[in-house]
């Protein structure tokens, strides 16, 4: 199994500062875990950015099993993957506000997530072809904004365009590049350099330099073993795990620049930088400056600046790759399948455990138990805090809290009245977890808690059931979400739920029949419509709830959810849908201001390719070639008594 | 007196009286018959599964346009028949995956076409109700095609039909305009009809041999029309 990573734990740790109740979180290993029915035969798994998405390529179909964790209830979603026959690995790409997916293979698919919608839609798919090769790893690289594949068999790497997809696969110029092993794995080692892993036989380390695009291999400290996993460390460098269980470390090592050290010159007192008269630096006139040819500054290959090959400075080219030092950390023990470096700690994949361990070392520090062996791992943003693990055969994705894993057991299904109070049950923890955790609530926003702060707190025990009450004046009328979190003091956990409170009536016996492309929405109209202004049709590819925005759209995307409809109208036909993808439709009442009434019952739709009983019973046909009938038929009767006058005729009569 | 045999009594009393004046009469009191021609509406109900899933079970209506010869017309009526039938009608598209009705249109149009041959019991000299049977080869043209242009589907069934039903002497109602017709215009009788039909249209020719459609078209008519006989 091929691996994809990204410098997600590093790339997103912007959502720390906005999340208000969580801390940042410690390690995983602290609480139980939750499984998740995610779909079958999964290979790889990635937390899109925004945390919202996980996700995993199924090879069957082949599909993409996802599910949106702001709802824990949520069930997954399958959706076809158009364009790619052969799946072997995921990554996450794109921006904690734009997430994409993408999957590799015989082709590469640029999966865009939308996570405006509650719950997140998948937007679009985008082929990237790859000429004659595959795609067996991928990685991401946040700040050019474009991924790297690794093609095993043919021994490449390859470009893959991303934003706004307007080039192909290697497409660049000197690109794809050759690599003098087989590339199993990759990982960003720092902003100009991917981290290549793989081997034929005996594991093989090399950087990529991705200005100079040559891969220069690196001199390892074990000469057996297969690779299983290379990820991005939190502060630099990059890991190799081993399934012989070595833990490598590849970081810059000791330089033969002169660069940022005391004795070197660089940036120190004493040495030829930027920091005081005397020294060959940018201060004043008289040092070796900026100014002339000869002197120490940035004018000129042969000053000691950052200008070119040969002098003696901070720059890219300068940097000698093979002075990458790879160390044997320690062993994580064999039968190790995949890592995550975060919280400052090593996150070790191996059978029906994660494990943590010391970055120094590879000590054992905690661990955890899932409920079978797992294949991948993946983690979400450390603010998010949580880790996943795909279990195998199972179709599970294993949730690996950051606190006590919230289970919102109940909560209103039905519209709420102005004066009820929204009640949420809910479970902390998972079976085994013990102490307590305090419950906070805040009013829609995002999963990170930047909603608006609900007074309404309380604690809840461990794997104990708990009521959080949430009085009605706290609540906003019409269709909202209130996120929970739980606060364990080492690890803060999360969930939503959706409610309506308001007097708009719920719209009765919504149907929804599939046609061919098209779905025809129908609906009785409220007897009491004195607030009800018009209607609004609501559609997504994905099932959703209370409060959620689902944004479904045609295939030309002329038609978007919601659709508005005037009051009167009963029915609303919904045309240019995807055959073969199911849609779930709700219609909504309207009132003057534009609030919503409650979301009522759900229809779901399949559109698909119809016919009529020849066409779908396999007729064989004919050829007949008849006219149409004039739909004059009685014409021909008349011709009956011309024919009988003229037989009268013929005989005498008269 | 039951019931049980009021209804033949009355039957006789009917026709014999006319019967008696028919074989008494020494001049032909109305021309001799060898044509006949018949338009009739009624309602279609074809049995199919399949079809019904389609189009559904109720009755759609149809007309039916009938010629004829009467080679034989004394005592026992016989005539050999053409028909034929048309109905147009719409019904929903089936969902090809999961089945079931969809939300698309589908217009069915269907043709049957027919020999038969009828016997009917005309005892009695201007008969008021001749019963009469049958029994006949149908072919059975459908045709199914998408509203706005979409695909168009044309195939066939044949078998046999059988028929039964009674035909209403209008003559009966103004017995004198209706000697004036047949001699001005040579149509000896009109006729009111009732007919029941059944088609057992579930055959066609697939490479070379009949076999059974993939669905068949099978069903009853009834039928009501006005039949001319000259």
């Amino acid at each position: 199994m091929k691996h994809c990573t990204s410098r997600f734990a590093l790339g997103s740790f912007a959502l720390l500062g906005v999340l208000v109740a969580a801390p940042l979180h410690a390690e995983v290993t602290d609480y139980g875990s939750k499984d998740l029915q995610l779909g079958d035969d999964a290979i790889g798994l990635a937390v899109g950015f925004g945390d919202r998405v996980v996700a995993a390529p199924q090879t069957t179909g082949p599909v993409l099993g996802w599910i949106d964790t702001i709802d824990w209830r949520n069930d997954a979603t399958q959706t076809s993957l158009d364009d790619i026959d052969d799946v072997r690995c995921i990554v996450a790409a794109g921006t904690a506000e734009n997430p994409i997916l993408l999957v590799g293979g015989d082709s590469v698919l640029l999966v865009d997530v939308d996570i405006d919608a509650a719950p997140a839609a998948i937007a679009s798919q985008t082929d990237l072809p790859i000429n004659n090769g595959v795609v067996d790893a991928l990685v991401w690289d946040p700040d050019a904004e474009v991924a790297y594949g690794a093609d095993t068999d043919n021994a490449l790497l390859r470009w893959i365009p991303v934003t706004g997809a307007s080039g192909s696969v290697d497409s660049e110029d000197g690109w794809p590049v050759s690599v003098s092993f087989a590339p199993t794995h990759l990982a960003m080692y720092d902003a100009s350099t991917v981290l290549v892993a793989g081997g034929d036989g005996t594991p093989a380390v090399g950087l990529l330099d991705l200005d100079a695009l040559t891969v220069t291999s690196l001199t390892l400290p074990v000469d057996s073993g297969r690779v299983v996993a290379a990820r991005a460390a939190e502060d630099g460098g990059a890991w190799v795990l081993l399934d012989s269980g070595d833990l490598l470390r590849i970081e810059e090592g000791a330089t033969g620049d002169d660069d940022d050290s005391v004795g070197d010159d660089d940036d120190s007192v004493g040495d030829d930088d930027d920091s005081a008269v005397g020294d060959d630096d940018d201060s004043a006139v008289g040092d070796d400056d900026d100014s002339a040819v000869g002197d120490d500054d940035d004018s000129a290959v042969g000053d000691d600046d950052d200008s070119a090959v040969g002098d003696d400075d901070d720059s890219a080219a300068a940097r000698d790759l093979r002075d990458a030092a790879v160390t044997l950390v320690g062993s994580v023990g064999s039968g190790a399948v995949d890592l995550i470096a975060r919280d400052g700690v090593v996150y070790v994949l191996s059978g029906n455990t994660v494990s943590s361990h010391d970055v120094g070392d590879a000590d054992l520090r905690d661990s955890v138990s899932l409920s079978s062996a797992g294949v991948a791992l993946a983690a979400s943003s450390a603010a998010d805090g949580n880790l996943y693990a795909l279990l195998a055969d199972t179709g599970l994705v294993s949730v690996v809290p950051g606190g006590p894993f919230l289970d919102v057991t109940d909560a209103p299904t039905t519209a709420l009245g102005t004066s009820d109070d929204l009640e949420i049950t809910f479970t902390a923890g998972v079976s085994g977890d013990s102490g307590t955790c305090t419950w906070t609530a805040t009013l829609d926003g995002t999963i990170a808690g930047d909603g608006t702060a609900l007074s309404a707190t309380g604690d809840a025990t461990l794997g104990e059931s708990t009521t959080a009450t949430i009085p009605a004046d706290e609540l906003d009328t019409g269709s909202h979400r209130v996120f929970l979190f739980c606060d364990a003091g080492d690890g803060v956990s999360r969930a939503s739920v959706t409610y309506y409170q308001g007097d708009l009536p719920e719209i009765a016996d919504v149907a929804a029949t599939a046609g061919d492309a098209r779905v025809v929405v129908t609906w009785t109209e409220p007897e009491d419509e004195e607030d009800v202004a018009g209607y609004e049709i609501l559609f997504d590819t994905t099932t959703f709830a209370e409060g959620d925005e689902p944004s479904g759209s045609n295939a030309d995307g002329t038609i978007t959810s919601p659709i508005s409809v005037e009051l009167g109208t009963a029915s609303f036909e919904v045309t240019g849908l995807a055959n073969g993808s199911a849609y779930t439709f709700a219609v909504v009442a309207v009132d003057s201001d534009g609030n919503r009434g409650p979301l009522g019952t759900l229809a779901e739709a399949f559109p698909q390719v119809t016919g009529g009983i020849a066409a779908l019973a396999g007729d064989p046909g004919c050829t007949c070639d008849y006219p149409a009938p004039t739909g004059r038929p009685a014409l021909a009767f008349l011709v009956l008594p011309l024919l009988a006058l003229i037989r009268r005729r013929r005989s005498g009569a008269c | 007196m039951t019931k049980r045999f009021l209804a033949p009594l009355l039957l006789l009393a009917l026709v014999l009286p006319t019967a008696a004046q028919a074989q008494n009469s020494e001049i032909p009191l109305e021309s001799k018959k060898f044509m006949n021609a018949g338009l009739g509406f009624g309602w279609h109900f074809l049995q199919d599964d399949a079809y019904q899933g389609v189009y559904g079970d109720k009755g759609r209506f149809l007309t039916k346009l009938q010629f004829g010869v009467v080679p034989w017309s004394k005592y026992v009526h016989v005539e050999i028949n053409g028909t034929f039938s048309f109905t147009q009608f719409t019904g929903q598209q089936q969902l090809s995956i999961s089945g079931g009705a969809s939300a698309d249109d589908i217009m069915f149009t269907l043709m049957p076409i027919g020999v038969d041959l009828l016997v009917g019991i005309d005892i009695a000299y201007e008969q008021p109700v001749v019963p009469f049977g049958g029994i006949g080869f149908n072919y059975t043209v459908f045709r199914e095609n998408e509203p706005n242009g979409g695909d168009t589907f044309t195939g066939y069934r044949f078998g046999p039909s059988f028929f039964f039903g009674g035909a209403f002497l209008l003559d009966w109602i103004e017995r004198g305009r209706a000697s004036e017709v047949d001699s001005k215009a040579g149509i000896n009788d009109a006729f009111f009809t009732i007919e029941g039909r059944y088609n057992q249209a579930t055959k066609l020719s697939q490479d070379g041999a009949i076999a059974d459609g993939p669905f068949t078209l099978r069903g009853w008519q009834v039928t009501m029309g006005v039949k001319l006989v000259i």
